[in-house]
């Protein structure tokens, strides 16, 4: 059983971390050229992974550390450009990066997060997010991930103490967030499943 | 120096002139240190705060406060983990271990350390960034964007496919116009303005 496996049964040692595969950002990555003005942002806190994958492409990396936002205690730690201010979202979003942040939302929450991305968004942009689908339970506060070389992703629990999952299925999400549409799920081994959000126009 | 530097510094808003040249004149310089950069930097000392604009052509770590703007556009600075700055750095290579609240640009690197705190816009080529350090705002990796050709010249973003290396010599064009989001230089009062972008200084505190 792994760390994050025994953290879910109850066992649970403490902070901990494993290793995901993440097929549907590796191909985002993937297919990403370089040659192209890329905008992404990252709505999870800062991590040397990502950074070091976009160094060298005409990349913009937005960092909004929504987690940081909750520990604010802030309202309005869910919406990204009310934590950055207008200044930041000058130009149209490629890429929106939720790591695992939309399972401490609420429905409404999910709501008003997905007109606000859609906002800053164009047709062809893409929101990437990690959904609990099969655990009960989950870190009461949003884990930390980093992009590894390999194009694995290093997920971190940063807190011992578990709450449970909405568990927010496919039609859930598409109804919670009317702006964003489902094009790919995948079911990855730590318990979570992968989404792929397109916009709708 | 810092003293070298005090004919080149304070050359603008908050406390007058004569305010920052004596509080500075009255501190003993910390020892120069090494910074990796181009060999022994001078050092703003963790009692010194500077108002306006710093400008230089040596390396420089900065354990004090600094608000404005700082142009050390071949060298390299160095925020130290006592550092805070509530400024717009222009320099060639940027170490931050410290405090930051505002936009960095560096025409070669910018390397942000675990124990770093920022708030702002970074601009730079290479940028490398620990884990554990705390970040909210937007790095720039792209060499031929707007903001980063206006800091330091080079080519036309339109005629080019990425990657370009920009010179190091920052531009006269500091209108900033046409872009959302982005605002009046700070009235440094100095003839080099940097360009105009400056979002991370309108917000809170580092995250």
């Amino acid at each position: 059983m792994s760390h994050v496996a025994a953290s879910l049964a109850g066992d649970n040692p403490g902070p901990t971390a494993e290793h995901v595969k993440v097929p549907l950002l590796a191909q985002l990555l993937a297919d990403e050229t370089g040659d192209r003005r890329r905008v992404w942002a990252d709505l999870g806190s800062a991590q040397s992974g990502l950074v070091e994958q976009l160094t060298g492409g005409r990349n913009r990396l937005i960092v909004a550390d929504l987690p940081g936002a909750l520990g604010d205690d802030d309202a309005q730690w869910h919406l990204p450009d009310q934590v950055l201010e207008e200044a930041f979202w000058f130009e149209p979003v490629d890429y929106f990066l939720c790591w695992d942040l939309l399972n401490y939302m609420s429905l409404e929450q999910l709501g008003e997060l997905s007109r606000r991305v859609a906002r800053r968004t164009r047709a062809e942009s893409r929101v990437h997010a990690l959904i609990q689908y099969s655990g009960t339970s989950m870190s009461e506060t949003p884990g930390r991930y980093d992009l590894e070389a390999d194009g694995l992703l290093r997920v971190a629990r940063v807190d011992a103490r578990s709450i449970g999952t909405p568990r927010y299925s496919p039609k859930a999400l598409e109804k919670a967030m009317p702006d964003l549409r489902v094009e790919r799920t995948m079911l990855l081994n730590n318990g979570m499943q992968e989404f792929m959000f397109g916009i709708r126009r | 120096m810092f003293n070298k530097r005090e004919s080149n510094e304070s050359e603008s808003s908050g406390r007058s002139n004569s305010d920052q040249q004596s509080t500075a004149s009255h501190q003993s310089p910390t020892p120069a240190r090494n910074t990796g950069g181009t060999g022994t930097a001078a050092t703003i000392g963790p009692s010194i705060s500077i108002d306006g604009h710093l400008k230089g052509e040596e390396d420089l770590v900065v354990e004090g406060r600094i608000k404005g703007t700082v142009e050390l556009k071949s060298n390299t600075l160095t925020v130290g983990s006592q550092g805070t700055l509530d400024a717009e750095v222009f320099a060639h290579t940027i170490f931050v271990e410290g405090t930051v609240n505002g936009d960095l640009y560096a025409s070669e690197r910018i390397s942000i350390r675990k124990s770093a705190r920022i708030r702002g816009n970074i601009l730079a080529p290479r940028i490398s960034l620990e884990d554990g350090a705390k970040f909210r705002g937007s790095i720039d990796m792209d060499a031929d964007s707007e903001p980063f050709r206006k800091a330091f010249g080079g080519k036309s973003s339109s005629a080019s496919s990425g990657g370009g290396k920009p010179t190091s010599s920052p531009s006269a064009d500091d209108s900033g116009k046409g872009k959302p989001g982005q605002s009046s230089p700070p009235s440094s009062g100095g003839s080099s303005n940097p360009p105009a972008q400056q979002p991370g200084k309108t917000g809170t505190s580092a995250a």
